[in-house]
């Protein structure tokens, strides 16, 4: 969705083009018809293992947005290109256990058994802060409802652009069951006011489950690892709460966020065993270095990272900063450029959708100026569906958000 | 340092290495039986020297009363495959030798009572951030001493008032925490305890938790008991429940994932002030809406009136009718005190004073189960009544200055030093146990205090180890050294019940877990 | 206040006179007062000197409140009051080194008050000392607490007596201090306050010689002929204890060497502080240290400055590890027994029921791997000589008071324990005739507790119950058995025998 005046006025041009063109619409937008990019070449395209390519590369989409091919860029650009000569080109970053859209709301606490709230239905895509997040790169984000109980809620995966049509574009609704041990899921009007009465709870729960009771959600998300989430404030809630899932034979995700990330090194047995996946964060800039040496430390081991964060209108790169802050207390520049996008996608299920600059995958990709993990990389330009929805070359909304400069005319290489 | 790596409970790996070795054992064996005097009888199954660990002191203490002179145990495969005097060590066997030393079974502590606060009373310091260290920074240092003990930041959604509630002089309206209580129970620093508390206190009913769930198996304080000479714990809840959780029954060292004999033990009760004294204490009602701190009970008439209906009400809801009223246990817990009522799952009630003994023997017995006395401290009282009950004690601590929860309450007071050997005179089966982790040799103490006033040294002896064992259930693995038996032993420097002596080799499930030499 | 003057024997009647009073009282007696045997032998037991090693059927003998002979093959007068030990072990009588529960009040608020003197605070009637004799301590050094900066005087009791004069075994040993900062103060304040105090004792008395020289300077009918300088100077000389007033006495007399500097350190950086400042002031000979905290971190400073030490009252130093999160502990008498200081324990009622006991704070000392000699001074000899009664107490040598412990088993068993405390010759407690002992160890029948011996069947598995059953005999009974008995008596009809 696009802003501004100017940008009113073409759309009601191209309306009345297209109108009087017996032509077929695509499935996008109507301003959208006439912004979607065909191919983007770029100086430097993002592969999914996390590394730059060596070449710069030329990214097709076909008519639906979805990407087509990858390829180095020839000598000639295709024509109608988007072309990034010196920019860096990356999918949309994704935001892992994140609050963008809820509008501070989603923090309910009235059940110990909270399985049925859905983080969607709390979801605002006009939120200011969902738009703030999509100028600043984060294209999805996994929403959660705050944590509040032993069976703590649903997660979902939208994206931060609303739809064509205003509603919220969700990629996958339920997308995960959310259990608690942590803390802040006890409560002392209704319980569980302990550890163990919160385990009690989840081991209830999965037992019934695979007893063919008890709640269907539950049910279906304890087929895939992927959709279940343990929130935990220590390794050993962590590993308390693993045993259930173990016996399952289902290997969740966990979730350690703030000062809780300090014990993701204790986890590497089960890391190296079991293949555990880790939400690490959200951190700040005070966080303590052991704080932030939790992500490398589970790479390290092997393990799949993705990070959570705090993207709001106020703050819009804190995913970005978390993942330099986590570069520079060890992990690797890679696994942290995965952490936000492959890795993100695969933590959040939808990888087969979105994440990675990969044939198949749906046009969600984002320009930088420079690496998104340096402190001085700035958007130039957002896709989603293939579809351009900013451009900081037109980008008016305050002094110095407008960049130009970045964007080539299709022509020869130099 | 020659330990020995002996595979814990993996008997697969040691049939798997049987298999592959098969040639070579029978060529060993061959050879060790042409040239080596078979020792006695008791030697059976010690014949691959390479994994025999053989230990021998001046005294063995077998745990029933007996003792062997110049004792020698051999062990193999984490287990014990030899027990006598002499007895030859096989060649090639790791050796542990303490000629003026002693070996006793492992101690067990059939009572050690989880708590929150460190065993020491120590700050945390940097990485474990307590919730009293919360409290610290955001209220400052001058309110450490009396900050409202409620679990704070966690639970209680007014906390950031408490500040000026202490000063006002107010309860808190939510959770109606008492103030000026000691700052008891809010410190993780040791580290044992998972966040929040121990006790799941969102019903006085609370029998389908299970206490391991509130406790961290990593924790390094769990290496204390055993540098004491505890090799074997029933991990028990507190008393703030009327009917808490269940314990568990755990190794004290050893891999992680082998440390769990039992996850879900005996259902622990308490019939007595606990349950709504001091920080526990429940408010009236009347003061806001209820809370996990606002229930009832007030009194012993409301202890016992929820242990009767809890029990009741297990029956209706086995029978498949309907139960309901104030302080309905869930339907789990339910589910559990009805196994409890069978007879599959055991009891033990918590109980100090004479009117509360007789009040657990009288409920059970209108119900018609058993039950395992703890601490029973005016036991001398009832000897009679708890001798003709069939009950065992697990008794203790002896002490002088009543530590933990036992500080403020006034149960304790006429605690006699000579109740141990009157319960033992009275052939009633009696555990000590040292009931908290203050100091490593909690319970080896225990015995040293029971012979001090008076009791046999080998009765104390017993009364740490295999009546421990017996009591839990576990008497044909643990609690004596006997071949057969897993091996969990002590050995000491000295005498095991003097003060000049100290553990120096622990061996857990076959494994040497402390070396002090 | 000043030294008693009265001589040794009189004093000795005196407080023969009080413990045989006292005694009395304590064991519901009713008999003629008799006067203490003048000899008496302890003979048969396992004898343990400290000043040299344990002699097996060994006899001590005393004569007069003191020990005339220590030996195999003593020569028993016979007039001698025979003590039977056989089975028991004879060991000097316990020192508690550091002490405030006499006291009603550990401390005074003022920060700077060396006219102080804890002979005027001390309660006879406190059941601190009655526990102590019970546990076979013969000689407390009452003293100030911690939460000073200057404090009073001290001085050491026998805890047996009427009054504080009866008690005193020796007045004015030492003034206490601190460099540990007081409550609510800190270390910068705390050092200014003791310098402050020297300083202004160095001006008083500077004043006072000057004005001290001025008047003799009239006294002899002449004028002033030299400056203030000088004339200070030939003051000094001429001044004497009865010219200070109450506020410097006890200062001058510690730069005298007269007194004893106490100084707490109750952590490793106070230590330094301490040992410089008594260097400074000059009273670095006669000073001991109090540590606590980490002060052992700071033992090889003490060594180098050889100070002796007095450890405690707990022995464990723990701390968390703020990595790992482990519980660290040092044994702190450990680690000063390594660089060879010289150290004394103290009692710790405040942790669990073993270590208010002197000989359990002494066992773990040889738990620990510290040698059975060195642990036994450390609770007799050690603090007798801190004390600057070496010459007195501590051991079993000729020559020293007859302060002396019977114990029914070695004392680095815990299930021995206290048969009879004799102090100056005299007996001061009998186990069999404590009636509060009997009282904790008496079981508590149905019905009300002042029965006669309960009928309980013979445990088989309780065979060595003779401690409890001594203690089982009711008040009445006790009453009948020990009416025949004087003071002094031997002990063989209490079920003593064979140690535990």
């Amino acid at each position: 969705m696009r802003r501004g005046r100017g940008n009113w006025s073409r759309l009601a041009a191209k309306a009345a083009g297209v109108l009087c063109v017996a032509g077929t619409m695509t499935a996008g937008s109507i301003a959208g018809a006439a912004e979607r990019a065909t191919a983007i070449v770029a100086g430097r395209v993002l592969q999914p293992d996390g590394s730059w390519r060596a070449e710069a590369g030329v990214v097709r989409l076909d008519a639906s947005g979805r990407i087509s091919a990858v390829a180095d860029a020839s000598e000639r650009d295709p024509d109608g290109a988007h072309v990034y000569r010196d920019g860096f080109l990356t999918p949309g970053l994704i935001e892992l256990a994140s609050r963008i859209g809820l509008g501070g709301g989603a923090s309910e606490q009235t059940s110990p058994d909270q399985m049925d709230l859905r983080a969607i239905d709390a979801f605002d895509p006009h939120d200011r802060d969902a738009a703030a997040a999509v100028r600043a790169g984060v294209t999805a984000a996994m929403i959660i409802p705050e944590p509040r109980a032993p069976l703590a809620g649903r997660a979902g995966v939208v994206r931060t652009a609303p739809s064509s049509d205003g509603s919220a574009d969700v990629l996958r609704a339920d997308s995960a069951a959310l259990f608690s041990v942590a803390p802040a899921a006890m409560n002392p009007l209704f319980g569980p006011t302990s550890r163990a009465g919160a385990m009690a709870m989840v081991r209830g729960s999965i037992e019934r489950a695979n007893a063919g009771q008890g709640d269907a959600f539950v049910r279906s998300s304890l087929r895939d690892g992927v959709r279940c989430v343990i929130f935990g404030q220590s390794a050993d809630d962590v590993f308390t709460a693993l045993g259930p899932f173990e016996r399952a034979g289902i290997t969740p995700t966990v979730a350690l966020r703030e000062e809780a990330l300090e014990f993701a090194f204790a986890l590497e047995d089960e890391i190296r065993t079991m293949g555990l996946r880790l939400i690490a964060g959200p951190f700040g800039l005070s966080d303590r270095a052991e704080v932030l040496a939790g992500p490398g430390a589970v790479a390290s081991f092997g393990g799949v990272v993705g990070l959570a964060g705090t993207t709001s209108a106020d703050d819009p790169d804190a995913l970005r900063r978390g993942a330099a802050m986590a570069v520079r207390y060890g992990l690797d520049a890679a696994a942290a450029r995965r952490a936000m996008t492959s890795d993100a996608a695969r933590i959040a299920g939808v990888e087969d959708r979105v994440g990675s600059i990969e044939r198949g995958r749906a046009g969600d990709m984002v320009v930088w100026t420079h690496d998104p993990l340096r402190p001085d990389a700035r958007v130039i330009a957002v896709y989603i569906d293939g579809v351009r929805v900013y451009h900081a070359a037109q980008d008016a909304s305050r002094p110095g958000a407008r960049i130009d400069g970045w964007d080539d005319r299709p022509g020869r290489r130099r | 340092m020659n330990t020995i790596n002996m595979p814990s409970t993996a008997n697969q790996r040691t049939r798997r290495r049987a298999g592959a070795r098969g040639w070579r054992t029978i060529a060993s064996l061959a050879a060790v039986a042409l040239l080596t005097p078979w020792a006695s009888a008791e030697n059976t199954q010690a014949s691959r020297g390479r994994d025999v660990l053989g230990v021998r002191v001046g005294t063995v203490h077998v745990g029933d009363g007996r003792t062997i002179e110049n004792g020698v145990v051999l062990i193999e495969g984490g287990n014990i495959v030899g027990v006598g005097g002499g007895l030859a060590i096989p060649r090639g066997a790791t050796v542990v030798e303490l000629a003026e030393g002693s070996l006793t079974p492992g101690l067990i502590d059939a009572f050690a009572r989880v708590e929150s606060r460190d065993a020491f009373g120590q700050e945390t310091q940097g990485r474990r951030r307590g919730l009293a260290e919360i409290i610290r920074q955001i209220h400052g240092e001058h309110s450490t001493a009396f900050a409202c003990t409620c679990t704070g930041f966690a639970m209680c959604p007014g906390s950031h008032l408490h500040a000026s509630y202490e000063d006002d002089g107010v309860t808190c309206p939510l959770c109606a925490y008492p103030k000026h209580a000691p700052l008891e129970l809010l410190d993780q620093a040791s580290g044992l305890v998972g966040s929040g508390m121990i006790t799941e206190l969102s019903n006085e009913v609370a029998a389908h938790t299970s206490v391991l769930d509130s406790m961290n198996l990593r924790s390094p304080d769990l290496r204390r008991l055993a540098e004491g000479g505890v090799t074997t714990v029933f991990a028990s809840p507190d008393s703030s429940a009327v009917i808490g959780p269940r314990g568990a029954i755990l190794r004290t060292a050893g891999p992680v994932q082998d440390r769990v004999i039992e996850p879900a033990g005996a259902v622990h009760a308490a019939i007595s002030s606990d349950p709504y004294r001091g920080s526990m204490s429940n408010a009236p009602p009347f003061r806001g809406f209820v809370t996990a701190r606002t229930r009832r009970p007030n009194t012993r008439m409301g202890v016992t009136w929820v242990f009767r209906k809890a029990f009741v009400d297990a029956e209706r809801h086995a029978n498949g009718l309907p139960v309901g009223g104030a302080e309905t246990a869930p339907y789990e817990a339910l589910d559990v005190l009805w196994g409890v009522r069978s007879g599959e799952i055991p009891l033990r009630v918590h109980a100090r004073q004479k009117n509360d003994i007789e009040s657990a023997i009288r409920l059970t017995g209108e119900f018609g189960f058993g039950f395992t006395l703890l601490e029973a401290t005016e036991a001398f009282e009832l000897i009679d009544e708890i001798r003709a009950a069939g009950v065992p004690v697990i008794l203790g601590p002896i002490e002088t200055d009543p530590t933990g929860p036992r500080r403020f309450s006034p149960e304790t007071r006429r605690a006699s030093l000579a109740t141990f050997g009157a319960l033992l005179d009275a052939g009633i089966t009696t555990a000590l146990t040292a009931q908290d982790l203050r100091d490593e040799n909690g319970l080896a103490r225990q015995a040293m205090y029971a012979v001090r006033n008076g009791v046999d040294p080998q009765a104390a002896l017993r009364a740490v180890t295999l009546t421990p064992a017996e009591i839990l259930g576990v008497s044909d693995r643990l609690g004596s050294v006997e071949v057969g038996k897993q091996a969990d032993l002590v050995v000491w420097s000295g005498d095991p019940l003097s003060p000049t002596s100290r553990p120096v080799v622990v061996i857990v499930n076959g494994r040497v877990e402390v070396d002090r030499r | 206040m000043h030294r008693l003057g009265i001589g040794r024997d009189v004093f000795g009647g005196v407080l023969a006179g009080a413990v045989v009073g006292a005694v009395c009282l304590a064991s519901d007696l009713a008999f003629a007062t008799a006067p203490p045997p003048e000899r008496v032998a302890f003979t048969g037991g396992t004898v343990l000197p400290v000043s040299g090693p344990a002699i097996r059927n060994g006899t001590v003998l005393v004569e007069r409140g003191r020990i005339v002979a220590v030996g195999t093959d003593v020569e028993i007068p016979y007039d001698a009051f025979e003590v039977d030990c056989t089975g028991m072990f004879v060991m000097p009588g316990m020192i508690d080194p550091h002490s405030w529960d006499g006291l009603d009040v550990p401390n005074e608020s003022l920060p700077v008050a060396p006219f102080l003197d804890v002979g005027d605070a001390l309660d006879p009637s406190s059941l601190f000392f009655e526990n102590a004799l019970r546990d076979g301590v013969t000689s407390v050094h009452v003293i100030q607490a911690n939460n000073t900066v200057i404090g009073g005087v001290s001085r050491v009791v026998h805890p047996i007596g009427l009054n504080v004069d009866e008690m005193t075994a020796r007045a004015d040993v030492a003034i206490k201090m601190s460099t540990t900062p007081r409550r609510g103060s800190d270390r910068m304040v705390q050092m200014v306050q003791l310098r402050d105090a020297f300083f202004q004792l160095d001006e008083a008395i500077g004043a006072l010689a000057e004005k001290k020289y001025e008047e003799k300077r009239e006294k002899d009918g002449r004028s002033v002929d030299v400056g203030p300088e000088e004339a200070r100077k030939r003051g000094r000389e001429l001044l004497e204890d009865k010219d200070y007033d109450e506020l410097h006495l006890n200062l001058v007399r510690l730069r005298r060497g007269d007194l004893g500097a106490w100084v707490y350190t109750g952590s490793a950086s106070d230590v330094g502080a301490a040992i410089r400042f008594a260097k400074d002031q000059g009273f670095a000979e006669q000073t001991v240290l109090i540590t606590d905290g980490d002060a052992h971190l700071a033992a090889r400073e003490v060594a180098a400055a050889g100070m002796p030490v007095i450890i405690g009252p707990s022995l464990f130093h723990r701390e968390r590890d703020p990595i790992s999160g482990e519980l660290i502990e040092t044994f702190i008498p450990k680690v000063f027994h390594d660089v060879g200081v010289t150290f004394a324990l103290q009692p710790n009622p405040g942790d669990s029921f073993a270590e208010r006991f002197l000989n359990y704070q002494a066992a773990l000392l040889v738990r620990q791997g510290i040698p059975r000699d060195a642990a036994l001074a450390s609770i007799t000899l050690n603090p007798a000589r801190m004390l600057g009664m070496g010459e007195r107490l501590g051991s079993l040598e000729e020559g020293k008071d007859a302060n002396i412990v019977v114990l029914t088993g070695d004392p680095f068993d815990f299930a021995s324990r206290v048969e009879y405390v004799y102090i100056d010759g005299v007996l001061a407690y009998e186990r069999a005739s404590d009636v509060r002992l009997q009282e904790l160890l008496r079981l508590q029948q149905p019905g009300g507790g002042e029965g006669g011996e309960a009928a309980r069947p013979a445990g088989t598995n309780n065979q060595n119950n003779n401690n409890a059953r001594s203690g089982d005999r009711p008040a009445g009974g006790s009453e009948r058995g020990a009416g025949g008995r004087r003071p002094g008596r031997t002990g063989t009809g209490t079920g003593t025998g064979g140690g535990r």
